[in-house]
């Protein structure tokens, strides 16, 4: 990102992120799929099915706010 | 006689003399998508909300601003991480890490919230504009042609700046909010030592307080602000400026979120009656005299279409980022349109199809934004959950770059907290008369 100034020359660079030389990231390549613990499997599993739950709720609070939902005699 | 060789400057160096101008100018380079990813999340449905929250309570919830700071800037800095560590985009990092269902999952989570998300910020615009004596019918099509062509240049700087500048704009939040002469005094004691307003607990104060959290964190921050960096291409070594800019963002968004507080908080003390902002623009510049009237009023609606503005392009892009990154195409700012046609497609079709569902007539507006913002508040916890697990990815990050355990115990907190909301939404749902 930014070179030191060497003996002669008392300059400093910076270099913008997108003109800089791509660097070597962590990559997941050969790792295959993070290996989950039964009881983080069972959680995540859970959590899927309280979104879609809470989900429901939602559209069904949202409906009686429009009053789509109200009876009328 | 001896030749000296100078040595070479890089290619796209920026030559400076001192080390606090490299300092200063290595944070610049790195700035950005902090700023823009908070910025952006006081969007039209914030607006609306904050406004709604003071029009409601007065300063009795500016505190729950101050406890967000930290959740924003905590959830934010470990995205920036992220991004930085795998110079990829969140939806990539779940679909290699968790496979293909959870990858939908959470893809289809984000969607859907992003598209519900961006009707509310054509309906702002909508409005806005109306106020401003600009038919829907024009104003809604051409601020989409607008956005569209706001990130079709091919060129990621100049997107960045242009946006910039306009969160930038949103510092008039504050000369607004001053023109409307809050009782400062007061302002402070409710945002440092809160008390309840004086209907107590009720439902509509529950389903407030949860529309406020999923308006400052919402889904698509996680998904932007990860892949903003890896398309910044952001080294290790910007990872501090990175934290800089999140943090700086953080701060700006809950200021700017505060004003528009106080702006609600006018017509609570005037007991002014409104149904939206824009409506309550035109309320205020009645009671005001009549230069500041009118600034006060154009300021307003003028700043709403800013926010929407922002907002639509934020998570426009978050969706064609994380389809592209989960489709395998090219889903980049630096490739013009003709060179990754289907990332652009993506972000034309979410501008396009939430503005033509706003020119829908009779739409009932306010109740669509409310419910949105609580939609989003209660998929964050989910969001944030694979983010937890994959900062905790050791074979993926090394020890270098996975939370550490202090990191870890604040973000269990933060999605406790969450989960606590929603469940208590959901008890409120389905036992409305259990607060009242």
């Amino acid at each position: 990102m930014a070179t030191l100034a060497t003996q002669h020359d008392p300059t400093l660079y910076v270099i913008h992120p997108l003109d800089d030389i791509q660097e070597q990231k962590c990559t997941s390549e050969g790792l295959g799929l993070m290996e989950l613990a039964p009881t983080v499997r069972f959680s995540l599993t859970a959590l899927r099915v309280y979104l879609m739950a809470m989900t429901l709720i939602i559209l069904y609070r949202t409906l009686s706010l429009a009053h789509v939902l109200t009876h009328t005699h | 006689m001896s030749t000296t060789l100078q040595p070479l400057a890089p290619p796209g160096a920026i030559r400076v003399r001192r080390p606090w101008q490299r300092t200063l100018l290595s944070f610049l380079v790195a700035f950005g998508p902090g700023l823009i990813v908070m910025e952006a999340d006081n969007d039209a449905g914030a607006v609306s909300t904050y406004m709604q929250a003071g029009g409601q309570y007065g300063y009795h919830l500016l505190w729950v601003l101050l406890l967000l700071l930290p959740i924003c800037y905590f959830v934010q800095e470990m995205v920036a991480r992220l991004g930085i560590a795998t110079g990829k985009g969140h939806a990539a990092m779940i679909y290699e890490r968790f496979g293909k269902a959870w990858g939908r999952f959470s893809l289809f989570d984000l969607l859907a919230v992003n598209f519900l998300t961006l009707i509310t910020e054509f309906a702002a615009i909508s409005l806005a504009m109306r106020g401003l004596g600009v038919a829907p019918i024009i104003s809604v099509p051409l601020s989409a042609l607008a956005l569209v062509g706001l990130i079709a240049t091919g060129s990621y700087r100049r997107w960045e700046r242009i946006v910039v500048v306009l969160c930038l704009l949103d510092l008039t939040w504050f000369v607004t909010a001053a023109l409307l002469h809050p009782v400062w005094h007061e302002v402070l004691t409710q945002t440092f030592l809160p008390s309840l307003p004086h209907t107590g607990v009720t439902g509509d104060l529950v389903f407030l307080i949860i529309a406020i959290v999923g308006t400052t964190i919402a889904p698509w921050q996680l998904f932007f602000q990860q892949s903003c960096v890896a398309e910044k291409r952001l080294r290790f070594a910007d990872l501090k400026w990175a934290r800089l800019d999140t943090l700086i963002g953080a701060i700006f968004t809950v200021l700017v979120a505060g004003a528009m507080m106080l702006v609600g908080a006018f017509a609570y003390n005037h007991n002014i009656p409104f149904t939206d902002p824009a409506q309550l623009a035109g309320s205020i510049a009645a009671v005001l005299p009549p230069r500041n009237g009118t600034f006060v009023h154009h300021a307003l609606l003028l700043l709403m279409v800013n926010a929407a503005v922002l907002g639509t392009t934020a998570i426009s892009l978050a969706s064609a980022w994380a389809y592209g990154e989960v489709a395998g195409w090219e889903h980049s700012l630096h490739k013009k349109p003709s060179e990754a046609p289907a990332f652009y497609t993506v972000y034309a079709l979410c501008v396009f199809a939430a503005a033509g569902v706003v020119l829908i007539p009779h739409l009932p507006l306010q109740v669509v934004i409310i419910t949105v913002q609580v939609f989003a508040g209660l998929v964050l916890p989910s969001a944030i959950i694979f983010l937890q697990l994959l900062l905790n990815d050791h074979a993926l990050l090394g020890d270098r770059w996975v939370n550490r355990p202090w990191n870890n115990w604040i973000n269990w907190s933060i999605v406790a907290i969450l989960f606590a909301l929603s469940i208590i939404l959901a008890v409120q749902v389905l036992l409305p008369n259990l607060f009242n």
